[in-house]
């Protein structure tokens, strides 16, 4: 989705004001409608094709320091089942409640 | 065997409802023994997913219950958490007008996209005589273009204000994610001056059908904005907040709702009932609304509700299409006197930290009170959340309503029965899949 945020003209509401956003593996198709209203896009289009989840996890953790069940809440919203966000979700969930 | 004394009516499939839901009717002797509204439609189980969200979470959650009044929705849960946050409250941080001035505008285009719709494409057909709205457009090409318009005229404050027409995603506990500009605002006037002529004249329209007689003296209930809490220049019908008020003369706050009214599941639908803790059924929505609140229209909108025929309390179901068109207008009204008003925020929204406790919020859906409760830990984690929509609570009234409805219409046969008992319940707008859910009828006559 971070195509249609560039074709748009939008701030990165990730890089810009360090929001949390699910642009880089959510499926384009809403015109990146969340951050051009300067907010973090949660996702409810999907994940688009071959999402590198991980990494983005990876990032919001690192740069914006989400902690794990924030990062479960995230992936786990409208399309938590979705393959890619499953797995996501579940990776940062402790040990007990992961089965 | 139809015109026998005993007979069953079944409606299987409610047509021109939202949601699935049937209607059940038991006769005997000649008289109608019981009244079942079957909703079967799956409880939609979101009170439960709302556990273990955060506090900043329901207003992006809960606007998926419903495609029509997502705001809602979002608005009476947002209510809730910030009234136990402590925004908004008497002794709290007070909410910049800014922002509640754009929640009411929002809420403008819903009431609008809402009511146009119910009128002319789900009610209206029947008036007329229609199968349906399709059915209806062939001979009435005008009208329903015209509503089609006025539709848009409401989506599009969704839009520019929500950022989306369904399910706005601009909508935040503390306020909005970015505040339109004023030009944004006003860009829309031409076409909401427009919309309110159109509105008056829908009124008129409908004001004309032929009405079948039917005097109810229901409970009503509704909200009620405070006097003193009104900003200057609103006249304070309710729409996005006020206290809790009846006919019968209860008046307090939305905090005291529990002690009031209570849900109870019975055995023949997946929505609860809602009742009074006396037991007594009641009834929100258009009319109630409009029964309590209309000294609170501007003065032009009174005259035309006095026109069209409502200049008293409207107790015929059968007319709260016309209360429908009398809220449209004024929505127009209001949302053009909101846009003058404007005074862009300077933050988008403020600041909400979570406190842990137990929150209230309503607000006037469309369709009636909408009461959300949401109990948050030290976290700001949900631990407990209840959702209260409209339809659940008028469901037992409207069996009640019913019932005297069917008897005075024993006479018909089943088909034509059936027809009216359709349009009987139409006058509710009962919109099922809210997580409460609605038709098909069977009259059993024995
Ligand atoms: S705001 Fe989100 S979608 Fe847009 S470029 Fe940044 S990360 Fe991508
Ligand atoms: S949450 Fe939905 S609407 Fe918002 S940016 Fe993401 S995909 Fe688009």
């Amino acid at each position: 989705m971070c195509v249609e945020c560039k074709l748009r003209g939008n701030l990165c509401v990730a890089g810009a004001h360090g929001t949390p956003c699910l642009g880089p593996v959510t499926q384009a198709g809403c015109n990146a409608r969340c951050p051009a209203f300067d907010r973090g896009c949660y996702g409810c289009f999907g994940p688009a094709e071959s999402p590198n989840a991980a990494s983005l996890a990876a990032w919001l953790e690192e740069e914006l320091a989400m902690e794990h069940p924030d990062l479960v809440r995230l992936f786990r919203s409208f399309n938590a089942d979705a393959p890619a966000f499953r797995r996501e979700s579940r990776r940062h969930e402790p040990e007990e409640v992961a089965t | 065997m139809s015109h026998s004394h005993d007979r069953t009516i079944s409606v299987e499939a409610l047509a021109r409802v939202e949601g699935e839901g049937a209607m059940h009717v038991e006769v005997a002797d000649g008289r109608v023994e019981q009244v079942q509204l079957r909703i079967y439609e799956p409880p939609r189980f979101f009170e439960a997913m709302l556990r273990g969200r955060t506090y900043l979470e329901p207003p992006d959650i809960t606007a998926r219950i419903c495609g029509i009044c997502p705001v809602a929705y979002q608005l009476s849960a947002i209510n809730a958490i910030e009234s136990l946050c402590g925004i908004g409250t008497p002794d709290g941080m007070p909410m910049p007008d800014g922002i509640r001035q754009l929640r009411r505008l929002l809420y403008c285009g819903e009431w609008i996209e809402s009511h146009v719709l119910h009128i002319f494409l789900l009610h209206a057909p029947d008036f007329l005589g229609y199968q349906g709205a399709i059915e209806m457009a062939a001979d009435h090409r005008d009208l329903v273009e015209m509503a089609l318009r006025l539709r848009k005229a409401g989506n599009q404050l969704l839009e520019v204000i929500g950022g989306r027409a369904i399910h706005p995603i601009n909508v935040r506990v503390g306020g909005f994610h970015r505040a339109p500009t004023r030009t944004e605002l006003q860009e829309m006037v031409p076409e909401l001056l427009w919309g309110r002529e159109a509105a008056i004249a829908a009124a008129r329209l409908v004001a004309g059908v032929e009405f079948p007689d039917l005097d109810q003296s229901p409970t009503f209930a509704s909200l009620r904005p405070e006097q003193d809490s009104l900003p200057p220049g609103a006249t304070g019908y309710p729409i996005e907040d006020g206290r809790l008020v009846t006919n019968s003369g209860l008046d307090v706050p939305i905090a005291a709702w529990p002690e009031h009214f209570h849900e109870e599941h019975v055995e023949h639908s997946t929505a609860l009932h809602g009742r009074m803790t006396d037991g007594g059924t009641y009834l929100v929505g258009p009319a109630a609304r409009f029964n309590l609140n209309a000294d609170r229209l501007p003065a032009e909108i009174a005259d035309l509700a006095a026109e069209v025929g409502c200049a008293e309390a409207v107790t015929n179901p059968f007319r709260s299409i016309v209360v429908r068109a009398i809220e449209t207008v004024y929505a127009f009204d209001e949302a053009l006197r909101l846009i003058d008003a404007y005074d862009r925020p300077e933050t988008p929204a403020v600041e909400v930290r979570p406190v842990a406790g137990t929150g209230h919020g309503a607000t006037e859906a469309p369709r009636g009170i909408l009461y959300h409760r949401y109990t948050l830990d030290e976290e700001g984690l949900i631990t407990d959340a209840v959702i209260v929509p409209p339809p659940s609570q008028n469901q037992p009234a409207i069996e009640e309503d019913l019932l005297e409805f069917v008897q005075a219409h024993l006479h018909l046969d089943d088909d034509a029965l059936q027809w009216q008992c359709e349009q009987a319940i139409r006058n509710y707008d009962p919109c099922i899949s809210c997580s409460t859910h609605f038709l098909d009828l069977t009259v059993r006559r024995r």
